[in-house]
């Protein structure tokens, strides 16, 4: 890669997921060191490094996230005892033939189901992630610019400064463990 | 043991070991690093460490021996360990991340703002890790046993399984810590995964369908070998519990009735989200974001590996019961044409198809599967005591090296304890019943966390209006309820079938009592601030924007 050259977005996405966990370390350790300096008092906690969310946009994402929650929870648990009852009660899903000789139960149980978790559980993500990136953090103080460098594409990044509302600290409560 | 099985099962011993020693520069500075790996495990190594936590000799040895064992009514063990990370990913994994903390006691204690939550909680937690454990040392000596008769001077081979197995494990977790533990459980699963796959290949290699196969074994009468008081074996036919009559592989009733089988998978989808070892490695996520993410792979993950694993004990089914006349070793460890030891169908597969390399593979990763989870295991006992009993109450003031000692030393003290337990037990004498000695004995750690902390976790993450004493009566009645069915399941072999996993009645019983007692006291007075630490994502744009920053710069 020319280090001389503006990086482009597909260059720099591989690299945000490891980089969460570099951030998450350096996060972790300046937070642990400075609490071994006695810096921060266990209930100041690192509030210095971090951002911060309103109470208000907290408990409407708090609201939409379960909606979320229990409307997925809602589907998996009726394709899970559909399943089972089937199973239980129904002779065709026991002893009809799918797919070249399987019992629907049997393929259902052994091989479907799995399936259908995959898809429960990454569609709940997918609108979870939309949710948490739609309704919080408008109030955040944006990070300092780095003018010679291009701006990365993707929500957080293009997110614009908006006006700063009362804001309450989230790190008020104890910390002691660099999270 | 051949020399290609010593082969095997050294090298992957080696691997562990140098993981071991690798991390631990990094992983034994703090007590943090110790138990949780400074925060900093990406989405796609905790999946796999997950995994290699989650996926224990219930899931490897016992999915395949209870689908062997007992046909469709086995399959559904499978489907209950797999859905127990959706209401994980749904209700838990993203606040508790974002709570932070470093143990379930710990969330519950700050959550709660009350030690006696922390207490109790401590008490169910290790109580649960006792559990698990045990029926992971009782599959390393039935391991041990098949792959070599190898025994320590005045221990049986079984008993040498056991106390290599833990011993081995303690060391590893003491030199790697939850840094080393990480990679080595992601290795490990890896490798289960691979195992499995193998075995898959070897099978379609000679012609293997999986649909023909389940045609041929479902109309199969389903039989359990049992010894004469004169000490002759014969098989007795198992009795379906839904029709009446004989069992069959392919229809369920050969363990549950209608009841028995929704109390099953209720028990294990309940009790995955209140499993402490599983539980903590979401502390290690950098953020709720990651943790949610991790998630969804690990329901794929789990996903294919239960897929082979109920296909190989159907396979199994098929396969032992054909060549068991044919092959003296095979009707060594059978009555007529049917295992003794459920447990060790897999195990038979691999030598089928790859002779003493092939058993050894298998086993190797049987013994892999159990030391990943053992390791997660101590060190979700060790955060326990070390952190929520020593740091908290023994010695508030103890510094990061008594304190990573503290955590250290209870590793040690309860991986002894769970292998004199192991010890007590013997597969070969214990019939209570169950398909799969392992499966059912881990079942039952389930039924202790769906009954106590997943209520108490979910409702104290979703239901502002919780309180401590609500939590404190609601978990301790779950605990005692959950402990006198379990303990009237093991005592009676005709007790009913829902009393090994009775969840189903005391989890919905265990939410009510806490619901009605929250109604009735008051709330913890900063409970919006709490509110703002688990649904907020602040945390998470503070890792995220250090991380870009960290990126700009080193770029």
């Amino acid at each position: 890669m020319d280090l001389n050259k503006p990086a482009s977005t597909s260059e720099i996405e591989p690299c945000i997921d490891s980089g969460i966990a570099l951030g998450g370390q350096l996060y972790a350790r300046i937070g642990d060191q400075l609490h071994d300096m006695d810096l921060f008092s266990e209930a100041d906690g690192y509030a210095s490094f971090h951002d911060a969310d309103t109470a208000a946009e907290v408990d409407a994402a708090f609201r939409s996230q379960r909606r979320i929650a229990i409307g997925y929870f809602v589907v998996f648990l009726a394709g899970v005892l559909g399943v089972a009852l089937g199973t239980v009660f129904s002779s065709w899903a026991t002893e009809g033939r799918v797919f070249g000789g399987f019992s629907p139960s049997f393929l259902m149980t052994g091989v479907g189901l799995y399936v259908f978790f995959l898809a429960v559980g990454a569609a709940a993500a997918s609108l979870a992630n939309g949710v948490d990136d739609r309704m919080l953090g408008a109030s955040s103080i944006p990070p300092p610019k780095q003018p010679s460098r291009p701006r990365q594409t993707g929500s957080r990044a293009t997110r614009s400064p908006t006006t700063k509302s009362p804001t309450t600290k989230s790190s008020t409560m104890g910390r002691e463990d660099g999270r | 043991m051949t020399a290609a099985q010593a082969g095997v099962l050294v090298a992957a011993l080696v691997v562990s070991v140098g993981i071991g020693l690798l991390a631990r520069v990094r992983s034994t500075r703090t007590a943090l690093d110790f138990h949780l790996a400074g925060r900093q495990t990406g989405v796609l190594l905790n999946a796999f460490a997950i995994c290699g936590d989650y996926v224990s000799a219930a899931s490897f040895l016992g999915v395949a021996a209870a689908v062997y064992a007992a046909g469709l009514d086995g399959a559904w063990y499978a489907t209950g360990f797999a859905a127990g990370f959706i209401p994980v990913l749904l209700f838990i994994a993203t606040p508790l991340r974002r709570f932070g903390e470093r143990s379930i006691p710990d969330f519950l204690g700050r959550r709660y703002r009350s030690e006696g939550v922390r207490l109790l909680a401590v008490v169910i937690v290790e109580l649960i890790i006792l559990a698990y454990l045990v029926p992971q040392a009782v599959a390393s000596g039935i391991a041990w046993e098949l792959l070599s008769n190898a025994s320590l001077p005045g221990l049986s081979a079984y008993a040498t399984g056991i106390v290599l197995s833990t011993s081995f494990t303690a060391f590893l977790v003491l030199v790697g810590g939850m840094r080393g533990t990480t990679w080595n459980q992601a290795l490990q699963f890896a490798v289960l995964l691979a195992v499995l796959i193998w075995l898959t290949l070897m099978l379609v290699a000679e012609g293997f369908s999986y649909a023909e196969t389940l045609t041929d074994v479902e109309a199969q009468t389903l039989a359990t070998p049992v010894v004469n008081d004169d000490g002759s074996e014969q098989l007795i036919t198992v009795e379906s519990r839904l029709e009446g009559g004989d069992a069959t592989f392919g229809l369920p009733g050969a363990r549950y009735g209608a009841v028995g089988h929704f109390a099953l998978v209720f028990t294990l989808m309940a009790g995955t989200a209140g499993l402490p070892h599983v539980m903590n490695r979401f502390f290690t996520s950098p953020t709720g974001r990651a943790a949610r993410m991790t998630t969804v792979w690990v329901v794929g993950l789990v996903g294919v590996f239960y897929t082979l694993a109920v296909m190989l004990g159907a396979a199994a089914r098929l396969e032992i019961s054909r060549r068991a006349d044919e092959l003296d070793w095979l009707a060594e460890l059978s009555v007529d044409g049917v295992l003794r030891v459920p447990e060790h169908a897999l195990l038979s597969l691999g030598r089928l198809y790859g002779g003493q390399l092939g058993l050894s593979v298998v086993t190797t990763g049987a013994l892999l599967a159990i030391i990943s989870t053992i390791g997660g295991l101590l060190l979700a006992a060790s955060a326990s005591w070390g952190h929520d009993i020593y740091e908290r109450h023994i010695n508030p003031h103890a510094s990061r090296a008594q304190a990573l000692r503290a955590g250290q030393v209870s590793v040690a003290v309860v991986a002894l304890i769970a292998s004199v337990l192991a010890l007590l037990l013997d597969p070969a004498r214990i019939t209570i019943g169950t398909p799969s000695l392992v499966a059912s004995l881990v079942t039952m750690a389930f039924a202790l966390a769906g009954s106590t902390l997943t209520p108490a976790m979910i409702l104290g993450i979703w239901w502002k209006r919780s309180t401590a004493p609500a939590i404190i009566l609601g978990m301790a009645t779950g605990l005692v309820l959950a402990l006198a069915a379990l303990t009237w399941s093991l005592a009676d072999p005709n007790a009913p079938e829902t009393l090994q996993t009775p969840v189903v009645a005391v989890g919905p019983l265990v939410s009510a009592i806490i619901v009605v007692v929250s109604l009735k006291t008051k709330p913890v007075a900063d409970v919006d601030e709490i509110w703002l630490k688990l649904h907020g994502s602040a945390s998470d744009r503070g890792a995220e924007r250090l991380t870009q920053a960290t990126l700009e710069t080193t770029r």
